[in-house]
């Protein structure tokens, strides 16, 4: 007997939510991850990504200027999206977020001045006219470039990147926070979703610093710095069995123990959106980057390499998709389970996500043309000559 | 790739971008642009178009301020049978109604009801936020309470007098005057252009002459009045009054056969009441399992919205757990509502077979309520402290060649005296293991098949129990899957669901049963009800509890006596409550 219900008089039941949701999910995440990138050159030391710490910084600052234009398009309402500023409510995660997304950009915004000031400097020095007094101003008007600003650079770049994790662990955190706390969506109702959320966001945001590096990095012979792909290739297979073990505690204790709801909603999920959430989801966009990435044999081939790279990219927003909107069709007070199938032009259409996209490149592009984030001269060849500026253009034109 | 070629890819990319980004959030940008409404922009910037409150409640004081160009009028709704209390509020200038609401000082909108002597005042402060009194008090009126208020200022509401001036069907009609409606209709005459003559009621109007000599059995030509009445909203017996009592014409209809005939019908059978044809309904207050057949909790036999509010507090803060077989889904289940409430479906008209199903299973797995169905009669039920006694130990006459074949076996049938009114029923006595009326056991076999000594002869008996058995035994449960399309694991796991909460289970079949099998499936689900012994038990099936006579005698006036009160005489035209073999038309057309 068919029992597909078709609801006539439907009284509830549309997904609110729209498209543009998972993609504000999916850029607070790269964000995130790009951020904690970072942090292992500025915090924590790390050699091995330096040539990509203030790539990876411009990542997390962009994304994150992208982002919050998902949920502007999202509103019913889009000219009254300041009003969350003035109202505050205490007890929603979702006024933490607007403050949250506030502050974060300004941290990451002072903490790249400071990383890249010996940059704007030595761009102030060989430059003359206004570009001068520009690059003078980015540099704080500070025009020197010594071992003893070096170090002062360091401390304060040290000190707002460690304040700078939990602010990125936060105004991440805080989103699988949002769908976490919604009882009434038992899809959503667990404490392991901030947790999933951040693990999901470093597969991730590895996964386009795997990219953006190929595209944008090289070593000083001209060639693609393969040593730190390889090592974010490990990143990326840790990233993946995190994300594969938190979702497994997620879905066989919600499965085997929690209340019925989630025990009906979640076989729905594997049932209904078979292709997308097991097939296409953990299997060819977690499960495959997970084994190129984690053999050597493969990970060298590297064709491979980057194509399952950017498929753990799409993995991760179709984790997105499927857990916003997925969460959404199981109904709250209707029979049968809502459909959605975003619309190609609109508010909350698909050419809103590719538009975001687009104004994520032109922040980008705009942003790593402006900045010095390339490999700087080491210490020692600047107290050899006072401003290296030679060796600034090798290695510029080096990459080029 | 040198500089200024990567540049220029650069800047191409940059541009093409800028101008993607422009084209997909042209909406929003232009939302944006809107300012503060993206849309129309309402009359009241947070009320929206929503009319002016009726009146306003200072939350602290509890003192009301009226709003002067309203008006509150409590009164009744007569969108459905359920005639709940409502409150309209009305435009004073205009005199139109603007909205329904719940009236607060009635059992069927509120579920706390102010009591009659609360001054309207007081009333109004009690719906507010004064105290949170208004949560308790809120009262309500249904989506069709509200929706019937088009009614009233339907454009094709009939108003005046309308005569019809065409051939029939026509739909051609022109307003007349009262008088002359009063006097066509009592006079008589050529009414209507090329039709013949038509008579009056004043014509009509004859207590004695028969319609027909040679049919007597239809009665004086005064039942050529055929009277057709609305539903109880009050007027109703002041109809019945003029068309039946004064009248005397036999053919009134009320409700009847238009609705729910098979249901009542059904119960009849079960309650063996052919007269009144009494029903009952779930005690939807302490029932743990209600199971809706062919219909959802309070979708059908009203009053609509209180029973709906007793299913939803069953639900949400109570035990209970219901289930709807029914080929459509309505409201009732959600997934949201999770394993409270489960929605069977099943194939149109094919309830019996899911009912019979049950049945076979209950009486093979032994999940009937023994104690019940072994209690015999009145007396016996009086002792063991039951409500009700059924037929179930009653023996009934299977051998097919005698002349009691199929019917119950009396008393008198015994020792060969007339059957009369109230005789007793034959049951095999538990104690004794003999033939023994059901008046004097106490507790007797539901499952006899066997012989009993009628007027000196062994005739095979079988108890009404044992029939049933072997009634369902028809088929197997794998038939009757076949039949209504459930599985034949979600039949049995219905069947032990519904006899596992003791009497706090009941089946409730009203408005579900329209099919022409509809007598059977009524009555089947109806027995389902006897096997867990249920009736007028706690959370059961009760039967009504009584009215408030809205007709008759009260203090200051009889309108049911006056000079001339007519006892109608003869058959129905619509043949209701005579059997049709006994009229002589039957008798000539045979």
């Amino acid at each position: 007997m068919d029992t597909h219900i078709i609801e006539l008089i439907s009284t509830a039941g549309h997904v609110q939510w729209s498209l543009t949701i998972p993609q504000y999910f999916f850029f607070t995440g790269v964000s995130a991850a790009a951020f904690l990138i970072s942090s292992l050159t500025y915090v924590f030391n790390n050699k091995t990504y330096e040539p990509i710490a203030g790539l990876s910084l411009i990542v997390a600052f962009t994304v994150l200027l992208a982002a919050p234009l998902n949920l502007i398009a999202d509103l019913g309402q889009p000219g009254r999206f300041y009003s969350l500023f003035y109202h505050l409510h205490a007890t929603s995660p979702m006024s933490w977020g607007v403050f949250l997304l506030t502050s974060y950009p300004i941290l990451i915004s002072l903490e790249m001045l400071f990383v890249f000031r010996a940059g704007f400097a030595r761009r102030a020095a060989k430059s003359a006219g206004i570009l001068r007094s520009i690059y003078t101003l980015l540099a704080l008007g500070d025009t020197e470039v010594t071992p003893v600003t070096r170090e002062r650079d360091h401390r304060i770049g040290r000190i707002l990147g460690t304040i700078g994790i939990p602010a990125a662990l936060a105004v991440h955190g805080y989103t699988g926070y949002i769908l976490g706390v919604v009882r009434a969506r038992p899809l959503w109702h667990t404490s392991l979703m901030p947790v999933i959320f951040l693990i999901s966001a470093m597969v991730s945001g590895v996964a386009l610093m795997i990219w953006l590096t190929a595209l944008m990095v090289r070593d000083k012979n001209g060639k693609i710095p393969w040593n730190i792909l390889d090592g974010l290739g490990i990143l990326l297979v840790w990233s993946i069995v995190g994300d594969l073990t938190l979702r497994l505690l997620w879905y066989s204790i919600g499965f085997a123990y929690s209340f019925g709801i989630f025990q009906d909603a979640l076989p729905y999920v594997f049932k209904t959106h078979f292709t997308e959430s097991v097939v296409l989801e953990i299997g060819l966009c977690l499960s495959f980057p997970l084994v190129v990435a984690l053999f050597g044999p493969l990970r060298r081939i590297r064709p491979l390499f980057l194509f399952s790279s950017l498929l753990a990219i799409c993995g991760v927003w179709l984790f997105r998709w499927d857990t916003v909107i997925g969460g959404q069709e199981w109904p709250k007070i209707s029979a049968g389970l809502a459909e959605y199938i975003p619309p190609l032009w609109g508010q909350t259409g698909i050419m809103e996500v590719v538009s975001n996209w687009a104004i994520w490149i032109v922040f980008f592009l705009g942003l790593t043309w402006i900045m010095p984030w390339r490999s700087e001269p080491t210490a020692e060849s600047d107290l050899a000559s006072g401003i290296n500026v030679e060796s600034a253009a090798v290695t510029a034109k080096g990459a080029m | 790739m040198d500089k200024t070629r990567r540049n220029i890819i650069k800047a191409a990319g940059l541009l093409t971008s800028l101008g993607v980004f422009g084209l997909g959030y042209r909406f929003t940008l232009k939302g944006v642009a809107k300012g503060w409404w993206a849309g129309e922009k309402p009359p009241h910037k947070i009320f929206g178009n929503a009319l002016e409150p009726e009146y306003s409640v200072d939350p602290k004081t509890g003192s009301v301020k009226p709003n002067n160009n309203q008006y509150i009028s409590n009164t009744v709704c007569m969108g459905c049978v359920s005639l709940c209390g409502v409150r309209l509020r009305v435009d004073k200038k205009t005199g139109k109604v603007l909205r329904v609401a719940g009236n607060p000082y009635h059992t069927l909108a509120a579920d706390l009801v102010l009591p009659y002597e609360t001054p309207i005042k007081e009333s109004l402060t009690k719906l507010s936020r004064h105290d949170e009194d208004g949560l308790g008090h809120r009262a309500t009126a249904c989506g069709r309470g509200n929706a019937v208020l088009a009614k009233l200022y339907d454009p094709y509401r009939v108003l005046v007098p309308l005569k019809r001036v065409g051939p029939r069907n026509s739909g051609k009609f022109r307003p007349i005057d009262f008088e002359k409606l009063v006097a066509e209709t009592v006079e008589g005459g050529s009414l209507f252009a090329g039709e013949e003559h038509v008579e009056g009621l004043r014509k009509i109007r004859d207590i004695k002459t028969p319609i027909d000599p040679s049919q007597p059995e239809l009665g004086p030509k005064a039942n050529q009045l055929a009277v057709l009445a609305g539903f109880k909203e009050g007027r109703l017996p002041l109809m019945k009054r003029f068309g039946v009592n004064s009248f005397g014409s036999i053919n009134f209809t009320g409700h009847r056969g238009n609705c729910g005939l098979s249901m009542r019908a059904g119960y009849a059978a079960f309650l063996g009441d052919w007269k009144k044809y009494p029903h009952t309904k779930p005690d939807f207050k302490n029932t743990k399992f209600l199971l809706n057949i062919g219909t959802a909790p309070a979708n059908a036999g009203n009053p609509f919205q209180r029973q709906g509010k007793l299913v939803a507090k069953g639900r949400s803060d109570g035990d209970l757990r219901y289930v709807v077989v029914d080929p459509v889904l309505t409201n009732s289940d959600c997934l949201a509502a999770s394993d409270r409430v489960k929605w069977i479906p099943i194939k149109p008209g094919t309830d019996s077979a899911f009912i019979m199903a049950m049945t076979r299973w209950i009486l093979e797995n032994k999940k009937y309520n023994e104690g019940f169905l072994r209690v015999p009669g009145a007396k016996a039920a009086e002792k063991a402290g039951e409500p009700s006694w059924s037929n179930a130990t009653h023996l009934v006459v299977t051998a097919k060649d005698h002349p009691l074949s199929g019917h119950f076996l009396r008393e008198p049938h015994l020792n060969g005296k007339e059957v009369g009114k109230g005789a007793a029923f034959i049951v095999i006595d538990d104690q004794s293991g003999k033939p023994t009326s059901n008046k004097i056991s106490q507790s007797a076999n539901i499952f006899y098949t066997g012989t009993v000594n009628i007027g000196g002869k062994e005739v095979e008996v079988k108890t009404s129990m044992q029939l049933l058995l072997e009634s369902s035994q028809r088929h197997t449960l794998a038939e009757y899957s076949e039949f209504c399309g459930v599985p034949v694991k979600t039949i049995i796991e219905t069947a032990d669901q519904f006899t596992s909460y003791g009497r706090q289970a009941v089946v409730d079949f009203h408005g579900g049963t329209m099919h022409a099998n509809g007598f059977y499936t009524a009555y089947g689900a109806a027995v389902l009800n006897s096997m867990v012994g249920n009736l007028n038990w706690k959370g059961g099936a009760s039967s009504g509890g009584g009215r408030y006579p809205d007709f008759g005698k009260g203090p200051r006036y009889n309108f049911m006596k006056f000079p001339g009160h007519v006892k109608p005489k003869g058959v129905r035209i619509s043949r209701s409550k005579f059997p049709y073999e006994k009229t002589t038309e039957f008798k000539i057309k045979k």
